[in-house]
């Protein structure tokens, strides 16, 4: 054989295997086949949020047979490590390769925050597990998250303080980092539209262990309350320096810092009488069902995010139920999320805004004495 | 007001001052700048409380043995990983590297062993303090400051007084001439370590109760502790518990009149305008400048 045959005959091989992947490889998914793309961090740093989720929907999965209707459902795991750059790749190879019909992630916020005007412009609906950013609110129509935004606990926790103990002067003193402006911002904005006033502002480092000077100038204020935004190691100083100012004035914590029984028991009873806000404990017999459920496939109770992977899956799947006759899925189950309202997930109980950011109830909770604490309100 | 800004900065500035005459020592004698002098403080509180809390020792057994575990594990650092370094010739800047290695390898090995919690000694029990001529200041602080100038007091006659303090002095001025006397180079800098580290050792006890515990406290320490010495003087043990306490003063003073997010600015700015226009420190006046 010649060499010129040789390539000619290779050319056409390839324009073969080229012209095969266009006629079958591509066109909207195949009948009867639902694909499911998920990124996460599954390797690295934070691989101890991005496998949970996983772990979550691979039970769900399983639970609904792989197939909804009479469609099968195909769930394609991409590995981010956290890092934008290989989220926006994966994402890319999602949309592009496999067309998903909808993508479950990212899990660091950095990343979903990447990937979101992508899927945005190929208009597939994404929702997060576990990206908390408040910038995510603004992300896009098509992205949804089913852990609430960090800027829902300032807002509830200013509506408490105004409106359900009646105070309206207070001072806040927040860890001066990304997350802790974020929530000392959204606290801000909420107490003042309802009419509060913010007296004094005080910030300080992370790692500082000195906080002796703010609090003095917190003191000399008119005020009924301090709001504090903290971090563990960090609540222990305040609380300890507080004590030993004397400082009276309640103090009103904005982190669930204070649920950690390490720092409990650091701050002993210089925690007594504090209120402090997180996101309510989901309960009832679902939750336990899945507890149960994934206790027996994996040999261990479901980690942080494991509920909300597995709630993020059930929510597509059941938007798809909906969109039977739609010939644009991923455009029906966009329009789907946003219809709901009150799903009893085993993350706690969901509703969408207009954003696409969860709704879900806070508890606030008081140290009655000894780290005993008390459900004061679920809001 | 002003009394109890006098205090918050007497505090903190003691602080500083624990830390920063350790470390001033061990430089102003083997002329390098031993980073891990903050790990040396940060292991040795996990050795109190290991002491105190975990295996129940007495108060007062834990703190002897913190503070020989202390010099003993500023010795080995110098023993084991700088004097090897030293006889291959190392320059300043492969010694500096070296202790920020020590600083990460220990805290690293702190947060393997004992984990990222907060973790308190929980001798001292968290009171109201006591009025102190219109300041409120706790039992616990009014001891970190006496002993901070205590030890300045100490310190600076075992420098003038005694014998290994004079041969510090001798080496920290002129090596080779020290050596021609039949001063062994090696051993001062061996006593450097011990003795900064036992330093290092009190600060680490003081600080774990005032501050509770955390892997990375050596570095935080190590910052404004190494700030503090700049200020009062490199090389200069006297001028470093000063520069601390000044330290001190400008943090707290200066976030009362501007808001309290400037503080490690208002630090970070005292440092430079001291390097740029009077990098000798305060205490720099007279001293050869080599």
């Amino acid at each position: 054989m010649s060499k010129t045959l040789q390539i000619i005959i290779g050319i056409i091989i390839i324009a073969i295997i080229v012209a095969l992947v266009f006629v079958f490889g591509t066109g909207k998914t195949t009948e009867g086949l639902v694909k499911i793309g998920v990124l996460a961090p599954l390797t690295g740093e934070a691989s101890q949020w991005g496998v949970p989720p996983k772990e979550g929907i691979e039970l769900a999965l399983e639970l609904i047979k792989n197939r909804v209707d009479n469609k099968k459902v195909e769930v394609i795991y991409e590995d981010t490590q956290c890092d934008p750059a290989k989220g926006v790749s994966a994402v890319q190879k999602l949309i592009n390769i496999d067309e998903v019909d909808a993508i479950i992630g990212a899990v660091c916020s950095s990343v979903t925050l990447a990937i979101a005007p992508i899927v945005e412009k190929s208009e597939v609906p994404l929702i997060s597990p576990a990206s908390t950013s408040p910038k995510i609110s603004d992300a896009g129509d098509y992205v949804f998250r089913v852990v609430p935004s960090d800027a829902l606990r300032g807002e509830v926790f200013a509506d408490y303080i105004k409106n359900d103990v009646g105070l309206n002067k207070v001072a806040i003193l927040y860890i001066n980092n990304e997350g802790g402006a974020g929530n000392k911002d959204s606290f801000k904005k909420r107490f003042e539209e309802l009419g509060g006033k913010i007296v004094a502002i005080e910030s300080y480092a992370q790692g500082t262990k000195d906080v002796k000077t703010q609090l003095m100038k917190i003191k000399n204020q008119n005020i009924q309350a301090i709001v504090i935004v903290s971090y563990p190691a960090d609540s222990v100083i305040i609380l300890k320096q507080a004590q030993e100012l004397g400082l009276s004035l309640p103090l009103y914590f904005q982190t669930e810092a204070l649920e950690d029984p390490f720092v409990l028991e650091a701050a002993g009873e210089s925690a007594n009488g504090v209120i402090y806000i997180l996101q309510a404990d989901p309960s009832g017999r679902e939750v336990e069902k899945f507890e149960n459920m994934f206790e027996e496939k994996f040999n261990r109770a479901p980690a942080l995010y494991a509920a909300e992977g597995f709630d993020a899956f059930n929510l597509i799947i059941k938007a798809i139920k909906e969109c039977k006759a739609e010939t644009d899925l991923s455009s029906c189950i966009k329009d789907e999320l946003y219809t709901i309202k009150n799903y009893q997930g085993v993350s706690g109980t969901i509703t969408f805004d207009g954003k696409g950011d969860v709704l879900k109830p806070m508890a606030i909770k008081k140290i009655i004495e000894n780290g005993k604490k008390k459900v004061l309100m679920i809001k | 007001m002003f009394p109890q800004l006098l205090v918050n900065s007497l505090i903190a500035g003691a602080i500083y001052a624990l830390v920063a005459s350790g470390f001033s020592l061990i430089y102003s004698t083997c002329k390098f700048v031993h980073f891990a002098h903050g790990a040396t403080i940060a292991f040795s509180a996990y050795f109190l409380y290991f002491l105190f809390s975990d295996l129940g020792l007495s108060f007062g057994l834990s703190v002897i043995f913190t503070i020989i575990f202390a010099s003993l594990l500023g010795w080995l650092m110098d023993k084991v990983v700088y004097k090897k370094l030293r006889q291959r010739k190392a320059s300043k800047v492969i010694l500096l590297m070296t202790s920020f290695a020590l600083l990460i390898f220990f805290e690293s090995l702190i947060l393997m062993l004992f984990g990222a919690d907060v973790k308190t000694i929980g001798y001292v029990k968290i009171a109201r303090g006591f009025d102190f001529l219109g300041a409120i200041i706790t039992p616990l602080q009014i001891v970190i400051i006496a002993v901070s100038l205590v030890l300045l007091v100490l310190l600076y006659f075992f420098m003038k007084r005694t014998k290994i303090g004079k041969a510090m002095r001798a080496v920290a001025d002129n090596k080779e001439v020290a050596e021609v006397v039949g001063i062994s180079a090696e051993n001062i800098y061996s006593w450097a370590f011990i003795v900064g580290s036992a330093i290092a050792g009190i600060a680490a006890i003081l600080v774990g109760l005032e501050q509770n515990l955390e892997p990375m406290m050596g570095t935080n320490l190590m910052i404004k502790g190494f700030t503090g010495a700049i200020i009062g003087g490199i090389g200069s043990v006297p001028g470093a518990v000063l520069g601390s306490f000044l330290l001190g003063f400008a943090e707290n003073f200066g976030i009362w009149f501007l808001p309290s997010g400037y503080k490690d600015a208002i630090a970070f700015a005292i440092l430079f305008i001291f390097l740029l226009f009077r990098h000798q420190g305060i205490l720099g006046i007279g001293r050869n400048s080599k």
